[in-house]
């Protein structure tokens, strides 16, 4: 029987309407994963781009300032108290300037984990096309075995599902909690 | 004679900013970069603090917690997860899997070395 003896109507049309719908919303779900993950890698890149952007203007300016002083100490100089007092106040804005690059330097282990998201939904999407492709063949010689089909794509999205990977939830670059226990 | 601490983190990024951090701060620092490596290098020396993440190939931050918790020199030991997860189903299993303590990503190292000390001194 081929696919070109059913007649409208036929049992074989439910059966792939069944198959559409289960393709659609396999592939539909991959992509829309897909898209949340562009937007939050994007959201990550801006923060973090901002914070380093940020920390790197804020460093140079206290570097500029502490060479001041420092300029100033030796050509002139300027009272002991005074100039540590400024020193010791641009050592701490550089110190938390640093520790604010740190925090922002740590988007390259969030946007791995997107890119591995993304990188297992688009897996997902070509197994999806690549069992219609394997089923194509014995779709045109042995007619519309298409329960099977169906159900073959089903057993792979729940498979996805259960190992998808956790996604990621941060949506910048302000550091996390503590708990301790 | 200054405390060590084991690092684990398949994020060679990451790692160096353990890394800087924890040394400004006066600790010695092991890196290993996975569960697998971790369990390794911790059994080869004792470590006074072990740093964690959660997802990473071959063996998770919580199988590894399971198995230093398994081994008479890493009972009383503070072990602290670092991971992008703040769920608190997963949280809830890391405490049950004997962690000290939950630091969500991305951290901040003043906070970081602040709960370090408060456990090891």
């Amino acid at each position: 029987m081929n696919a070109g003896d059913l007649a409208p109507g036929d049992n074989a049309s439910g059966q792939a309407a069944d198959l559409f719908a289960g393709v659609a919303a396999h592939g539909n779900w991959h992509l829309n994963e897909v898209t949340r993950d562009l937007v939050q890698m994007d959201a990550l890149l801006t923060a973090a781009i901002g914070k380093l952007t940020s920390a790197f203007l804020s460093l140079h300016d206290a570097v500029e300032r502490q060479q001041a002083v420092l300029d100033q100490s030796l050509r002139a100089g300027c009272a002991a108290a005074e100039c540590n007092e400024t020193l010791q106040q641009l050592r701490d804005e550089i110190e938390r300037q640093v520790a604010a690059a740190v925090t922002g330097l740590q988007f390259q282990d969030m946007v791995s984990q997107l890119v591995g998201r993304m990188a297992g939904h688009l897996t997902g999407v070509r197994e999806i096309f690549g069992t219609l492709d394997t089923h194509a063949t014995a779709f045109a010689i042995h007619g519309p075995a298409l329960p099977p089909l169906t159900e073959r794509l089903a057993q792979h999205g729940a498979t996805v599902i259960a190992h998808a990977p956790r996604p990621v939830v941060q949506h910048g670059m302000e550091h996390g909690d503590i708990e301790l226990f | 004679m200054s405390k060590t601490i084991l690092a684990v983190d398949d994020s060679g990024s990451l790692r160096q900013m353990l890394v800087f951090s924890l040394k400004a701060a006066g600790y010695g620092v092991i890196e290993a970069v996975d569960g697998r490596d971790g369990l390794a290098k911790a059994k080869k020396q004792t470590v006074d603090l072990v740093l964690t993440d959660q997802n990473m190939p071959g063996m998770d931050g919580l199988s590894l917690i399971r198995a230093l918790r398994g081994m008479k020199k890493y009972q009383k030991v503070p072990i602290l997860m670092l991971t992008t997860e703040s769920d608190d189903a997963i949280k809830a299993e890391g405490r049950a899997a004997g962690a000290t303590g939950w630091l969500v990503k991305p951290f901040d190292p003043d906070r970081l070395t602040e709960v370090v000390q408060q456990l090891i001194g």
